[in-house]
């Protein structure tokens, strides 16, 4: 189910790379496997009713609960990793330029001279406006309600850990 | 499948156990004037969480199942389910510590308005690379020696490499960032070889 849902995921972003992405990975890994087995379950249950064979495709609950947990828990992972890949994470570019440099190393200076403030914000807020987060007036941005409730969470679990908000 | 429900919720609740194993390592750590970086303390509680999380699991569930084979098949579940909500709470921990869209709205949550410019002042690329740097090397992904910065161990390396060939599969159309990197990437090859035909010619 999971590897079904990734291909799905490779072929939708090669022809058409969506707009509002965190939206598209909870469609194509979360809400589609539970369509596709409610259609399954529904399929098997008027299967009397059909002019052909559909075979048993209908499982029990609890069987399904666990296969959709363990195909819950890989999106997750997979979800929450996807950010770094298409927001080029700077630990991971920095990680890259020094691995790339073998044996001579890099120093502080070179790095700070490869990340330009301009490309570090510009593209994260323009996801933000496309992800329906941030709302731009007159030059000056806002919080729209569901970035509100996006962030909240995040602020909550630092308090919580009693740590300061992160340092970005 | 005696047990089988309460040890699907438990592996649920996984991400919870890390959680309060990080709430109460913090205090420790506070208390003892330890300082740890954020995400080792959380991945050495994913680590940890495997003991108690198994022990529950073995007393609700997988002590019932008779046969070897269906054991080892239980037991290769739960370990992949909870490795992946461990994995999945610590990026959420991680989105929290490093993530800039986070800042971002955080920045604009506690004061209402913002312009980009105003949020650009207050994130400084200097700052950013300095923290990263210094997490890379309390995690020994890299390490210093004279003024310049060397891998250590190759994990996020390996972790690197993989994320940008994914992205490559993926056609992700990459910003200017990107290609600012490998400009900047560029850059530092040319100057590395600038350097070493300099110390060529001395």
């Amino acid at each position: 189910m999971f590897l079904l849902c990734l291909c799905i995921h490779v072929a939708v972003w090669r022809n058409r790379y969506p707009k509002n992405r965190p939206a598209a990975l909870l469609f194509i890994f979360i809400v589609l496997p539970v369509i596709a087995a409610s259609m399954l379950a529904a399929l098997s249950r008027f299967a009397v009713f059909m002019p052909f064979d559909v075979g048993t495709w209908g499982i029990p609950l609890i069987e399904f609960t666990g296969a959709y947990l363990l195909h819950f828990s890989l999106s997750a992972a997979y979800i929450m990793s996807y950010p770094a890949v298409e927001a080029v994470s700077p630990s991971l570019m920095l990680a890259l330029i020094i691995g790339g440099s073998n044996e001579r190393g890099v120093s502080i200076e070179e790095l700070i001279s490869t990340f330009d403030g301009k490309f570090l914000l510009e593209p994260r807020i323009k996801d933000l406006k496309d992800a329906g987060m941030v709302s731009e007036s007159k030059g000056l941005l806002s919080l729209t309600r569901r970035g509100k409730s996006f962030v909240t969470p995040f602020i909550v679990l630092r308090r919580a850990l009693g740590l300061p908000i992160g340092g970005g | 499948m005696d047990g089988l429900i309460p040890a699907l919720m438990l592996l649920s609740a996984a991400p919870m156990l890390v959680f309060f194993m990080q709430l109460a390592a913090n205090g420790f750590l506070k208390a003892l004037k330890i300082k740890i970086s954020n995400q080792l303390v959380v991945i050495l509680c994913c680590a940890a969480g495997h003991a108690p999380i198994a022990a529950i699991l073995w007393t609700v569930y997988l002590q019932k199942i008779a046969s070897a084979s269906e054991l080892t098949l239980a037991a290769l579940y739960c370990l992949i389910v909870y490795n992946a909500l461990a994995y999945s709470y610590f990026h959420l921990f991680n989105m929290s510590e490093t993530a800039r869209r986070i800042r971002i709205l955080y920045e604009i949550y506690s004061t209402g308005v913002l312009s980009a410019s105003q949020i650009a002042s207050s994130y400084n690329p200097s700052v950013m690379v300095k923290n990263r740097i210094e997490r890379l090397v309390a995690m020994r992904q890299i390490k210093q020696s004279g003024n310049r910065y060397f891998l250590d161990q190759r994990l996020i390396f390996a972790v690197s490499s993989a994320v940008a060939g994914w992205g490559a599969l993926l056609s992700i159309p990459y910003p200017a960032m990107r290609k600012s990197a490998s400009n900047g990437k560029a850059r530092l090859g040319q100057s590395l070889v600038k350097q070493d035909a300099k110390q060529d010619a001395a």
